[in-house]
């Protein structure tokens, strides 16, 4: 007590020090910053895209990520640039296989994490089940009765797959198989095979035909853009939808997974969605039948 | 108690000020926050619980009134019903479409005959045979309530018209009207849009992240903020909690965190409205409070202590500034004063430290008065003391010349005796010039010489530099006596040689009393200048210490003396200058 005012202004001095920095301060404290994630699509419209972002975006409310997207114009460019903003990592959705090498080629210069959304092996993608859309239409087709198949394909591996799968019920009926761009249908009513189609477009070309009048056949099919009047109208008899906003949703909860430091060992498959008139309206439809909504 | 009492008065009074302080502080923080925090902590809770329990009330109410609404709006469809509803000339379809265009949260209106014929629709066309829609749950309700109540459907994709699919919520009742004079029964239709219900719902939370759900009776989800992520499996809500109760709260755990459910049912449709809310959210406002409550508390006891030792210092520093003071006066140093400022006892105290060393110095100054007056009446006793021996001695020598017959003798006596006393007394003065203390010697020695005859012969002898020098009076004349009384040997022949001499110094003035007579013992030469009162050599210690008492310690008598040879005393005292006196 031989200097108390030096106690009583070392005092003081701590206690506005701790009023500062633990009361006042923290009012407006910096927000932890989340992961920066760039989704980069193929085109920004079409309601593939559409729901895509919409599920990225509710992976990212959910997950506390950030998002940018963008349209993909130069990827070499877009993954410097994106490296140099500090993001954690890249989404990409492409049909474009020059933009998904150079997308996939510049992130790898870059070492930045890079999601496919599509057919990749890469364990961290995540893509649709194609293999299991081909087995779900065969067993369709076997569960209604069908004792004769046309198999519709298209090109590209995710055809395969799907052929795969549907040959892997199938090949004991001994399905014809064609190419969609071969498909003429010629055979009458009552002796008509149970179309398959293995593709949007080969179901796309076989819908055609049914509209043109050029008779009818059982059809179960692909579709990106589901059309419920297909399905209420009769043309089709089933459509496998993929789940565009589950892609989008598993695509970023995986990312914040990864940048978490999880490993994946194999990439995640997600099933299609198998719509028929019976279901077609049911809530856990909405999604694929009715996006529009 | 008394240790304590024994330690507490070893401590200084700034350290006790600045303990008890503080330690009052602290008690009074460890008390409210004893008494006050468990009791703040518990309402918080429960303050957080019953807010967001009335949130949910409030939902119920909000969404309640929005289903009134719509039933008002459908009641108001089916009175605008006329007796011939397929007659197209009425006006009611007109209103229907007016209604619709009114209300952005309606769909479509539609109205059924009971073989499920439609008779109108604001659609444009029903896609659906009557076969079909008499199977919808919707008309099939409606008849059977008979209007006693109107049915609210579960959301879903309306696929009756033609022209569009839209997520809607039907409501749907039955009506009476005339037709070709019959009571018939009818169903109208109304379609709300999904979205109406769901962003209301959506848009509640309960603190930060909470929200609430609609269910219908049979656990089916009728709005979710997730609900698309729910339908594909992306999220899960978990009701088993609230299947097992029907309304109130109670508390489950999903994916690790606890939640607090908060159950309601709506009056219209019976659905339960249930609000969850996170119990880390509701504790997180308790531990903000804690550990807000906390840091105030640390800064509290921080600013208790800088008071309590402001409040030390600010009263014991007058203290300490007083505690000063008295050292000073007890170093000596009577001229200090205290500031009298402050507080009031300080004030006081001051004041009367102020009056007491003003009364010391007082006392201080009236003791050294006194000791002068004091050493002054000494002087003048001592001074005193001669004259009773000499006047005898003198009065006594003339007794004897006078029975003699010597009367010459006896008067130059008498004049030497008046001249004596005519100097001893000076007026009062004790200080006089060599040169009157040289004649009073003289007029002693012509005294003397009366008495003793030409048994000693004296020799005055003063320097003409010292003759006006200023000196104590009556001091040479005690040291000639003394050795008359004693130097002179009875059996001797010669006479005693007395010779008196008057110097001076530049700082000093001497007077040098020499005699050849029988001198004085050492052992007795040591004890002179201390002799008792009564003993023999008073004369000499009268003069010593009436020298020591006017001019100090370092002057008065020097006595040398040899047996047989003779004893010099030599006076010795600070020049003073005639002015000086």
């Amino acid at each position: 007590m031989k200097k108390p005012w030096r106690l009583c202004a070392v005092c003081l001095l701590i206690a506005f020090a701790l009023i500062w920095l633990f009361l006042i301060a923290p009012i407006s404290p910096d927000a932890p910053r989340s992961p920066l994630f760039y989704v980069l699509t193929q085109g920004d419209n079409g309601l593939l895209i559409s729901q895509i972002k919409q599920g990225a975006r509710a992976a990212a409310d959910r997950l506390h990520a950030s998002l940018i997207f963008e349209s993909i114009q130069h990827p070499e460019e877009q993954i410097a640039r994106i490296q140099r903003s500090g993001a954690d990592g890249v989404i990409f959705f492409t049909t474009d296989t020059q933009n998904e090498q150079a997308l996939l080629a510049a992130s790898d210069a870059q070492k930045l994490p890079i999601l496919q959304i599509g057919h990749s092996q890469s364990p961290l993608s995540v893509w649709c089940d194609e293999y299991q859309a081909g087995v779900q239409l065969a067993q369709a087709a076997l569960d209604a009765g069908h004792t004769r198949f046309l198999l519709l394909t298209e090109d590209g591996a995710s055809t395969r797959d799907r052929l795969d799968g549907a040959f892997s019920l199938l090949e004991s009926y001994q399905p014809e198989i064609l190419p969609y761009s071969s498909f003429t249908p010629a055979f009458a009513d009552g002796d008509a095979p149970c179309v398959i189609a293995l593709g949007a477009l080969a179901t796309a070309q076989a819908l055609s035909a049914r509209y043109d009048g050029d008779g009818a056949w059982p059809l179960l099919g692909m579709s990106i853009q589901l059309h419920y009047n297909v399905l209420e109208d009769g043309y089709a008899d089933l459509l496998l939808c993929p789940a565009p906003f589950s892609l989008g949703f598993l695509a970023v909860s995986r990312m914040r997974e990864h940048v978490s430091g999880t490993h994946f060992k194999q990439p995640l498959l997600v099933p299609y969605a198998s719509i028929t008139l019976d279901n077609l309206y049911e809530a856990k439809h909405i999604t694929f039948a009715f996006p529009f909504l | 108690m008394i240790r304590f009492r024994r330690r507490a008065g070893s401590l200084s009074l700034r350290v006790l000020l600045f303990a008890g302080f503080l330690s009052s502080i602290v008690l009074v923080l460890v008390f409210i926050t004893a008494s006050w925090l468990p009791q703040m902590s518990a309402a918080l809770e429960d303050n957080a619980i019953e807010r967001s329990r009335e949130m949910v009330l409030q939902t119920v109410n909000t969404v309640d009134t929005h289903l009134s609404n719509l039933e008002n709006t459908l009641h108001l469809a089916c009175s605008l019903v006329p007796n011939e509803p397929a007659d197209d000339q009425t006006p009611w379809r007109q209103m229907l479409h007016a209604l619709k265009k009114d209300n952005h949260n309606i769909v479509e209106f539609a109205f059924f005959a009971s073989d499920g014929s439609c008779l109108f629709d604001t659609a444009g066309g029903v896609r659906l045979g009557s076969d079909a829609v008499r199977q919808k749950e919707w008309f099939v309700k409606a008849q059977e309530w008979e209007g006693a109540a109107t049915y609210f459907s579960r959301p879903h994709v309306q696929s009756l018209f033609s022209s569009h699919r839209a997520h809607v919520i039907t409501l749907s009742q039955h009506v009476e009207y005339m037709h070709d004079g019959q009571v018939h029964s009818g169903v109208m239709l109304m379609d709300v849009r999904y979205a109406s219900l769901s962003d209301l719902l959506n848009a509640v939370r309960l603190n930060t992240s909470g929200y609430v759900y609609l269910v219908d009776p049979q656990g089916e989800l009728i709005t979710h903020p997730q609900l698309s992520l729910i339908q594909l499996g992306l999220f899960n809500e978990d009701m088993t909690a609230v299947e097992k109760k029907v309304v109130g709260s109670t508390r489950d755990i999903q994916d690790g965190q606890e939640r607090l459910l908060l159950i309601a049912t709506l009056n219209k449709t019976r659905w339960r409205l249930v609000g969850v809310a996170y119990a880390n959210e509701i504790l997180r406002m308790e531990q903000t409070m804690l550990f807000t409550f906390s840091i105030a508390l640390i800064a509290a006891v921080f600013l208790g202590i800088a008071t309590a030792a402001a409040i030390a210092y600010i009263v014991t520093h007058p203290i300490k500034k007083l505690e000063a003071r008295i050292n000073d006066v007890e170093c000596g140093n009577l001229f200090v004063s205290m500031n009298e400022d402050g507080f009031e006892e300080i004030r006081s105290v001051s004041k009367s430290f102020n009056l007491m060393l003003s009364r010391i110095r007082q006392l201080m100054q009236q003791v050294v008065e006194e000791q002068e007056k004091k050493r002054l009446h000494e002087l003048n006793a001592l001074q005193a003391q001669i004259n009773p021996h000499f006047l005898y001695n003198t009065l006594d020598s003339i007794i004897w010349m006078e029975e003699q017959g010597q009367s010459q003798e006896a008067i130059a006596m008498v004049g030497a005796l008046a001249k004596l006393f005519r100097i001893s007394i000076s007026k009062g003065r004790p200080l006089i010039t060599v040169e009157e203390e040289m004649e009073h010697v003289r007029n002693y020695v012509i005294i003397q010489k009366i008495r003793f005859g030409n048994r000693f012969e004296c020799e005055i002898d003063v320097q003409e530099d010292a003759a006006q020098a200023t000196t104590l009076k009556l001091i040479v004349q005690p040291i000639v006596e003394n050795a008359l009384n004693h130097a002179i040997d009875q059996y001797a022949d010669q006479p005693l040689h007395i010779r008196v001499h008057a110097f001076a110094t530049e700082d000093e003035l001497l007077f040098s009393i020499e005699d050849d007579g029988v001198g004085i013992p050492a052992e007795r030469l040591a004890s002179l200048l201390h002799a008792a009162p009564g003993a023999s050599g008073i004369g000499l210690k009268n003069v010593h210490e009436r020298i020591r008492l006017t001019f100090g310690a370092p002057f008065g008598l020097e006595i040398h003396s040899e047996e047989d040879v003779g004893t010099t005393v030599i006076l010795r005292q600070p020049r003073v200058r005639r002015d000086a006196t």
